[in-house]
């Protein structure tokens, strides 16, 4: 897949998992890996930024078989921000299905 | 690479990129290992799961960018300190209806309503930066046409703000309980409502806005076209004030009065004054002024009334003529072409 359309939806990806339900980093990581191919690095540093911005909480959560795990908390801006977003996302599907089907070729 | 190589150059790139929160990202990666192991992935596979560090750095470094340009100035957050004190707040609002308040921890809060609900940074619409001593607040469109719907902009200030700059385009604003130095405000039809504003100047530039102002404590430049002025209750050293067609009603005190306009109403109940100046092409003039004594006062209409009443009684009802009682510590002069004057003292 194009990298240039991963890097665009990175956000949108994580943001509608989390609102799935509270996730930690590695979780996240994985289920994405399973839709695409990601630099599972490249992912943590957009959770720590979308978490700096006020769109997530985090909590700790202790782990009897393992290194304690960060859990993130989509908050209620999260949640308007991911809204927008999804917003954005389909009215720009629609245009771009729009231009691509004008090809008589299709 | 062993996995103690990728995570050394890793750790020794953070440090010398200085980017910010770098033991946290040190940490998620740790856990990413560890969980990963856990799993039963090997290494190997896990340094490729995550991506060659150079890769990494770069998308960090698309993202330390973006950070700069959308950073908000708040009380809360103290990764970001700034060594300049900011003096001037530059507000472009455009569309976005805007309301400031002072704000009760001293710092800046920059908040963006759309349609309602808060949208923290959608950074592509809202930018907000400081640039040395001047925050910036911008709002773009999200896309160049119609979807956009309406924002909000709600910004809270110190109280101790030398400067603040609003421009709107059709964007309205509402500016409450603030203490300013300056406020400079231009807009093309936005309407405004001003409250409680302590402030040594006020200048508005504005076209076909209105404006309601009360309890405003300042001097007064507004330059305007064809909007309505409300102002109640405001007092200042000066009151300029020019306007094609717009209607002003002034209840306030102040020194200097300076009026010019061409086709709109002018109507003043003011407590005392020491120059006033006022010249109407077709509009009418009413002016009450409470406590006048020693006063001269110039009168001229060509096609209008002119009446000028000293507690009640009538001291001229000409087209043209100067009036004078005592000394004359107060100088008023009042002129229009077709339209009524009437002066009431006292």
């Amino acid at each position: 897949m194009n990298p240039q359309f991963k890097k665009g939806v990175l956000e949108l990806c994580v943001l509608s998992l989390l609102k799935q339900g509270d996730k930690y980093g590695y979780e996240l990581t994985e289920a994405i890996s399973q839709q695409m191919s990601i630099a599972a690095g490249t992912l943590y540093l957009v959770l720590k930024r979308l978490n700096d911005e006020g769109y997530f909480t985090s909590y700790l959560v202790e782990s009897e078989s393992g290194p304690a795990r960060k859990y993130y908390r989509l908050t209620e801006i999260g949640s308007n921000h991911h809204e927008a977003l999804k917003k954005d996302w389909y009215a720009f599907i629609e245009q771009v299905d729009h231009l691509i089907k004008e090809n008589p070729n299709d | 690479m062993t996995k103690e190589k990728y995570m050394n150059t890793l750790r020794e790139r953070l440090y010398q990129l200085n980017i910010e929160g770098r033991d946290e990202i040190l940490n998620d990666f740790e856990t990413h290992f560890t969980l990963g192991r856990q799993n039963g992935h090997s290494d190997e596979e896990l340094m490729a799961s995550l991506g060659s560090i150079e890769e990494i750095l770069e998308a960090y470094e698309g993202i330390a960018k973006s950070n700069d340009e959308t950073i908000r100035i708040d009380g809360h957050d103290q990764k970001k300190e700034y060594t300049n004190k900011i003096t001037t707040l530059d507000i472009s609002a455009r569309h976005a209806d805007t309301k400031i308040v002072t704000s009760k921890d001293g710092g800046f809060h920059v908040d963006l309503y759309k349609e309602g609900k808060l949208l923290e940074r959608l950074s592509h619409t809202l930018i907000a930066y400081q640039e040395v001593d001047v925050f910036f607040v911008k709002v773009l469109p999200l896309f160049p046409h119609k979807s956009s719907g309406q924002y909000d902009l709600y910004i809270q200030v110190p109280n101790d703000l030398p400067i603040l700059l609003l421009n709107t385009s059709s964007g309205n604003g509402t500016l409450e309980h603030i203490i300013v130095n300056e406020i400079r405000i231009n807009s093309a039809s936005g309407d405004f409502k001003l409250m409680d504003i302590k402030a040594e100047r006020i200048d508005i530039e504005v076209a076909s806005s209105d404006f309601q102002i009360r309890d405003v404590f300042t001097d007064m430049h507004i330059r305007s076209a064809s909007g309505d002025f409300n102002i109640e209750n405001s007092s200042g050293k000066a009151f300029h004030y020019q306007s094609a067609s717009g209607d002003l009603k002034l209840v306030g005190d102040y020194e200097v009065i300076h009026i010019a306009n061409v086709s709109g109403d002018i109507n003043t109940e003011l407590k005392t004054i020491q120059q006033m100046h006022v010249s109407n092409t077709s509009g009418d003039l009413k002016m009450k002024i409470e406590n006048t004594s020693n006063f001269q006062i110039t009168a001229s209409s060509v096609n209008g009334d002119c009446e000028v009443f000293s507690a009640g009684e009538a001291l001229m009802l000409k087209h043209l003529g100067t009036v004078q009682v005592g000394e004359p510590k107060t100088q008023i002069k009042l002129g229009t072409i077709s339209g009524d004057i009437r002066l009431d003292l006292g």
